[in-house]
């Protein structure tokens, strides 16, 4: 059995919702008064204790406080007054009661500052008797309940949890939990649920004490109370009326997040065998990243050798400006361009059919693009079946198919399947996609790559090609929670490597992460860049920019040491006619 | 098991030829140059990453820690001529020289003044036209009026500069500015160590004799400090080694330096702008080196504001512990070109270091935790 964690309790008032709920299972209570609670923490007595601030500097102990919670105020505190039957500026001394030394030290600090009496003369007096000593021109700080029950004479109360916000605009914190930094696991746990469980039990707290626990006190310790308590130790620490010491928080309980070995696993993808779905999912749940991207890069290694990095000189255009995009591309070296129709209207396919001919016939570039997505909405709204739409496009011209953005789940439909399936019949290739940060699991990610595999699987034991590779990237913009970080993606992009074993290529689709995540992709199962020329005004991230120029592509594959390689659309490689300065690139 | 390498990852850094280099690491021994230099010239981004993490994971585990600060740079008015900053040479009464009064530089302490930050980080240029005393006053003044913020200021640069100038010691300048609320001191102004590079980089600048002198120093009068390393501009590989050897040997003489920052050399808007910048394989090899050779620092930091989001949260992986913090008023890096924003709120830098899969933990100057994010 383990030893109870031993605790220091203070009884006053407003304790108890932090306190009450302690379990006797974990904790053995010691209930004391709060300059004892420092005493027993010295002498390793307890373990933790809930301690007045001014405690944590008497000794200058090496104190770690439990985040979360506190006993603090932030306005009209109600238990902390100076009080007298004089204005505070007819004082000509101020007795401190000396029961509470964080109130004490507060009323010394906020009389020097806000309150405008530095030089007014200060004297200690018996705990408790605060109030009996404020007579005539001799003011008091009183706490607890005595400042709740005040004689009528006593006509000024000034509250220092009040005086204290207006000053700083901060919340005030009297006391906290500490201990010493090597406190029992469990104890902060421990005590967090104990709050969990007392504080909601403030609303059927006695009637007299209701209000002053719900809204006097705060027993939150956040950021803005942490700083107000920074604050207050800088100011007393600046005015000598706390020792030395530093404040400092235990930090999250877990130090790192559990790692699962999936060494078996790894090994099996590393040597090419299939992993059943289950086995799939777990090592997609469980192995770090690092791990993966090792596996997925000896995978690559082994079927891929070398060190060739492929890209496509090929950019994106729009129905809106198919010269113009056409023209520059052309002029930019590319070899294809990737059509994106758009929002489907019932003149789209006609459109997307006059813009292959455009772009092949003005400007000798090969035509891609359209998903399965894409092509059933052209088809629809031009009231034609996807594969009629599909064959018109196919006669004008168009010479592969895919690598619009598909969302995980996509490659489980039979439309998804069928249209593929048709493109390749028609004799189109093109990649499978992914793209990732819309709101979909982990898991859904994996899910995708198995579907997209189970098809490769039926198309190639067909005799049909499928799909020419895999492209996988981050949808735009900023969403917080989901889960598009650039590590995101680079398990995407070595899960892919290791799932898609029917699968030759990789794509680092990198203008959403950049060009360094890109890089580190060619370690983590990436064999290629996919296209260059995109339109960056089109795509960028708000934000954001990247360079559309090859050669900064290529700079960043070979400072990483690897070769950058030009390819067209069916994956096969270009290489300079003569030097790569002329342009002329001839299919290797 | 979280701190050892798995079987893949050890057969892949096997399989980059760093068995040895591995195998000491595994007995914790100390690596030397020739190792520094081998680790650099690997082409293992994976090796490296393995290698890292698990010397991060061993000091840190997955925490990842960062804080909240303003940076102060009074005066951009520099008497130094370094070719890679964007301050270089400005005069007084330049379109682009500023200097601010004190009250101007307090006031953007006290601008700040409902702001959640533990720390003011100044750093300013070699400016010939300032009395001794502004320096004393602009602390004096941050200090009054807010005694909770830890002042960290002046680059060892500075310090040198103060001593030339105003005719004291190094530890004399030292102690009146931390009777004045000088906490520690920053680590910039390091640049290269190595002479070759540093008389082609910042001939005029204190050598790196001074430069580890007043941290020496500093360190014996019980300040901490951090220390940088500028990389990706002229020098060479056995250069980057060679400098984070000499800050290892003063580490193992005063252990005061807290924390390393390499910095990324940016080409906007100085002498050499025909110069790529670093790519982000060069940024990464050169965080995990430092975790393999740096091996009595506490932390390696990367500056988010340098290296875009993304790469930030990639460097965890390659041992960094540290990405600095929600920023105010940053004006070096962006007058040379950084295209980051210049502030991420809390919320936001808690949620980046969560999707890069680690534990937030925010800290202050000295790396006492703030806050459990």
């Amino acid at each position: 059995m383990t030893p109870k964690i031993r605790v220091a309790c203070v009884g006053y008032t407003n304790a108890w919702p932090l306190t009450r709920h302690l379990d006797p299972a974990t904790f053995e209570v010691r209930a004391c008064v709060p300059s004892a609670a420092a005493r027993l923490l010295n002498q390793r007595e307890v373990d933790v204790g809930l301690v007045p601030v001014a405690s944590l500097f008497d000794r200058g102990g090496d104190w770690h406080i439990v985040p979360g919670l506190c006993i603090g105020s932030d306005g009209d505190v109600h238990s902390v007054l100076l009080v007298g039957e004089t204005p505070i500026e007819e004082w000509d001394e101020v007795v401190l009661d000396g029961e509470s030394r964080t109130s004490v030290v507060l009323a010394q600090i906020l009389l020097r500052g806000p309150l405008g009496r530095p030089q007014l003369s200060v004297r200690a007096v018996d705990a408790g008797t605060g109030a009996f000593h404020a007579q005539g021109r001799v003011g008091a700080v009183v706490i607890g309940d005595a400042a709740r029950n005040l004689p009528a004479r006593l006509t000024t109360r000034v509250d220092l949890g009040r005086v204290w916000k207006d000053w700083t605009g901060l919340p005030f914190v009297f006391a906290v939990w500490a201990g010493r930094p090597d406190l029992p696991a469990g104890a902060i746990a421990g005590l967090t649920a104990a709050a969990a469980r007392g504080l909601p039990e403030r609303a059927s707290a006695p009637e007299a004490d209701r209000a002053y626990l719900q809204n006097a006190i705060r027993y939150d310790l956040d950021d803005r109370a942490l700083m107000g308590l920074r604050r207050f130790v800088a100011l007393a620490q600046a005015a000598g009326l706390f020792g030395p010491g530093d404040l400092c928080l235990y930090g999250p309980a877990e130090r790192s997040r559990p790692r699962i070995s999936v060494d078996g696993l790894l090994a099996k993808t590393v040597a090419g065998e299939r992993l059943c779905r289950e086995d799939a999912l777990r090592l997609s749940a469980d192995a770090s990243g690092p791990d993966l991207a090792a596996a997925a890069d000896e995978r690559r290694g082994t079927l891929l050798p070398g060190r060739d990095v492929t890209y496509l000189m090929a950019g994106n255009v729009s129905l809106a400006a198919v010269a113009e995009r056409g023209a520059a591309l052309a002029g930019a070296g590319a070899v294809a361009a990737i059509l994106q129709p758009g929002v489907p209207e019932p003149s789209s396919l006609d459109a997307c059919v006059e813009a292959i001919r455009v772009l092949k016939g003005e400007f000798a570039l090969s035509v891609t693009g359209l998903g399965a997505d894409e092509l059933v909405g052209l088809a629809l709204a031009a009231g034609t079946s996807p594969e009629a739409a599909l064959e018109s496009l196919v006669r004008a011209g168009l010479d592969g198919f895919g690598g619009s953005p598909t969302r995980a789940g996509a490659a489980s439909r039979p439309q998804w399947r069928a249209m593929h399936r048709l493109a390749e019949q028609l004799g189109l290739r093109g990649p499978a996609t992914l793209t990732i940060g819309q709101g979909e699991s982990r898991m859904a990610r994996t899910e995708h790559l198995l579907d997209i595999q189970d098809f490769q699987g039926e198309e190639l034991s067909a005799g049909r090609p499928g799909v020419s590779g895999f492209s996988v990237w981050t949808a735009l913009g900023d969403v917080a929670g989901l889960d598009d970080s650039a590590q995101a993606w680079l398990r995407v992009v070595a899960l892919a490597r290791l799932i898609l074993r029917d699968v030759s290529h990789v794509t680092a689709w990198w203008p959403t992460v950049g060009l360094g995540p890109a890089q580190a992709a060619l370690f983590a199962g990436a064999d290629d860049l996919g296209p260059v020329l995109l339109d960056s005004n089109a795509l960028a991230a708000p934000g954001r920019s990247w360079t559309t120029d090859p050669s900064e592509v290529e700079h960043h594959v070979r400072v990483a040491g690897f070769r950058a390689v030009r390819r067209d659309l069916d994956w096969i490689r270009l290489v300079p006619v003569v030097t790569p300065s002329d342009g002329r690139y001839a299919r290797f | 098991m979280v701190n050892e390498l798995s079987t893949i990852e050890r057969r892949h850094v096997d399989g980059a030829g760093l068995s040895d280099i591995r195998e000491r690491l595994d007995r914790g021994e100390r690596l030397s140059f020739e190792d520094g230099v081998r680790l650099f010239t690997t082409h293992d981004l994976g090796a490296l990453s393995a290698l890292a993490n698990r010397e991060r994971q061993r000091r840190w585990g997955d925490w990842t820690f960062f804080n909240r600060n303003v940076h102060v740079n009074a005066t951009n008015v520099c008497e130094a001529t370094c070719i890679f900053c964007s301050f270089s040479r400005l005069k007084t009464g330049d379109a682009a020289a500023y200097t601010m009064s004190l009250d101007e530089a307090v006031g953007r302490v006290r601008a700040l003044r409902g702001e959640l930050i533990t720390e003011v980080h100044i750093v300013n240029g070699l400016n010939p036209d300032l009395p001794w005393e502004y320096y004393l006053d602009l602390l004096r003044g941050i200090r009054a009026e807010r005694p909770d913020l830890h002042i960290k200021a002046f680059t060892a640069v500075e310090i040198h500069y103060f001593a030339e100038k105003y005719g004291k010691s190094y530890e004399q300048v030292l102690r009146e500015l931390m009777a004045a609320g000088l906490g520690s001191l920053p680590g910039g102004g390091a640049e290269i160590f190595h002479p070759r590079a540093r008389k082609k980089l910042c001939d005029d600048k204190v050598d790196a004799e001074g430069w580890l002198e007043v941290h020496r120093t500093a360190h014996e009068l019980g300040m901490r400090s951090n220390c940088t390393m500028l990389f990706g501009s002229i020098e060479t590989v056995e250069e980057r080694v060679d400098h984070m050897l000499r800050l290892r040997a003063l580490q193992d003489e005063t252990g005061g330096f807290q924390t390393f920052i390499p910095l990324r050399f940016h080409h906007e808007n100085n002498k050499l702008e025909r110069l790529r910048e670093p790519t982000a394989y060069d940024s990464l090899r050169t965080y995990a080196v430092s975790r393999l050779l740096l091996d009595n620092i506490d932390h390696i930091k990367a500056y988010w504001i340098m290296l875009g989001v993304e790469l930030a949260q990639l460097s965890l992986d390659w041992g960094v512990d540290d990405i600095d913090g929600t920023v105010r008023e940053e004006r070096i890096y962006h007058m040379a070109g950084a295209r980051t924003p210049q502030t991420l709120g809390r919320a936001e830098l808690i949620q980046l270091i969560r999707d890069a899969g680690r534990i937030p933990v925010e800290r202050d100057t000295l790396y006492r935790i703030v806050a459990e994010a």
